[in-house]
């Protein structure tokens, strides 16, 4: 076995592990056998050891498979931080879908309700905007965040709630069941109330993360 | 253990730093990161990489891959507008942590 018999092994083991922790295999993989080999020719050259000890050196250095595939693990935060991202775009794709195509509608007449639903695209607009930059570290939209969160996941939970106690009651009456009442929720609000909890699970992970101590 | 201290919480900042100053591939950046810090940081490729491409899909960093005459083919990575952003916000936030940390120690003798 030779010294790259022994990197392609390691490559092995690490693919494997990082398939059966559902994480994508060839970028770290590629990069890991890189740096195995620029290591190993390094190590050979400065200590002047065989390239096969080379080699077991610099696979050690770098960590057992576990090691790296628990760093590679998506932690909590990155995924909250993903999911406040992805339906702030949802979000607002929705509702400007919603008005492009009743402005296009050729019997649209102008309406007060038109304007609200623009003033609300806006709204959703520039939350996608702060949760993005707040949540890639921004002051100025961290700051701004949590109370635009807050106010928005409350908006969110009234409209659901509102809703879902109107349709069970209109509902309930003609025979459905609650779970087919709840499925009937819009699904704007429950985004709304996604991207708030995500939003916020992922500014205060950011904030606490590894035991950093807020600041007043 | 005193290294894991110090990096707990703080390995993106520092990551980020790293390649503020230019793209920098993976070794580079465990090189500079024990020069900087007079050797106490010797951080494992194991834990750099992962965390390099946990910022790229953050879209922090950027990286792409580079083959030069005579060198082996690396990945160089260097800092997006968005992570000028971050490093610049986490720069702030150390430096009110450090003072706060400062003055409470600075005084534990007092």
């Amino acid at each position: 076995m030779d010294e790259l018999d022994l990197i392609a092994a390691y490559a092995r083991m690490l693919a494997a592990a990082l398939v059966r922790a559902g994480r994508p295999v060839q970028p770290l993989v590629d990069e890991a056998v890189a740096h195995l080999l620029e290591d190993a020719a390094r190590i050979a050259r400065a200590e002047g050891c065989s390239e096969v000890e080379a080699a077991r050196r610099a696979i050690a250095r770098f960590g057992d498979v576990g090691t790296v595939v628990a760093a590679a693990r998506r932690n909590g935060r990155a995924l909250a931080a993903s999911v406040a991202r992805i339906t702030s775009l949802v979000l607002f794709a929705v509702v400007s879908w919603n008005i492009l195509t009743t402005f296009l509608d050729p019997s649209w007449r102008p309406l007060v309700e038109d304007a609200l639903w623009v003033n609300f695209a806006a709204a959703v607009g520039l939350s996608a905007v702060v949760v993005d930059r707040g949540l890639a570290g921004g002051r100025r939209a961290g700051r701004l965040l949590p109370p635009l969160l807050v106010i928005n996941g409350l908006f969110a939970a009234a409209l659901l709630i509102g809703q879902l106690v109107s349709d069970t009651i209109q509902q309930r009456s003609v025979g459905h069941s609650f779970l087919g009442v709840a499925m009937m929720a819009e699904p704007m609000w429950l985004l709304m109330l996604v991207q708030s909890i995500a939003g916020l699970y992922a500014h205060r992970a950011s904030r606490t993360r590894d035991g950093e101590l807020a600041l007043a | 253990m005193r290294q894991g201290q110090a990096l707990k919480g703080h390995l993106d900042a520092m990551l980020l730093a790293s390649v503020a100053r230019g793209p920098r591939h993976g070794y580079a950046i465990i090189e500079w990161l024990a020069a900087r810090s007079d050797g106490e940081l010797t951080l494992a490729a194991g834990t750099l990489y992962p965390a390099l491409h946990r910022l790229e899909e953050e879209g922090l960093v950027r990286g792409s891959w580079h083959e030069a005459p005579g060198e082996r083919r690396r990945r160089i990575y260097g800092l997006t507008k968005k992570g000028e952003r971050a490093l610049a916000a986490q720069k702030d936030e150390w430096v009110a942590f450090s003072r706060v940390m400062n003055a409470v120690l600075g005084g534990a003798h007092g």
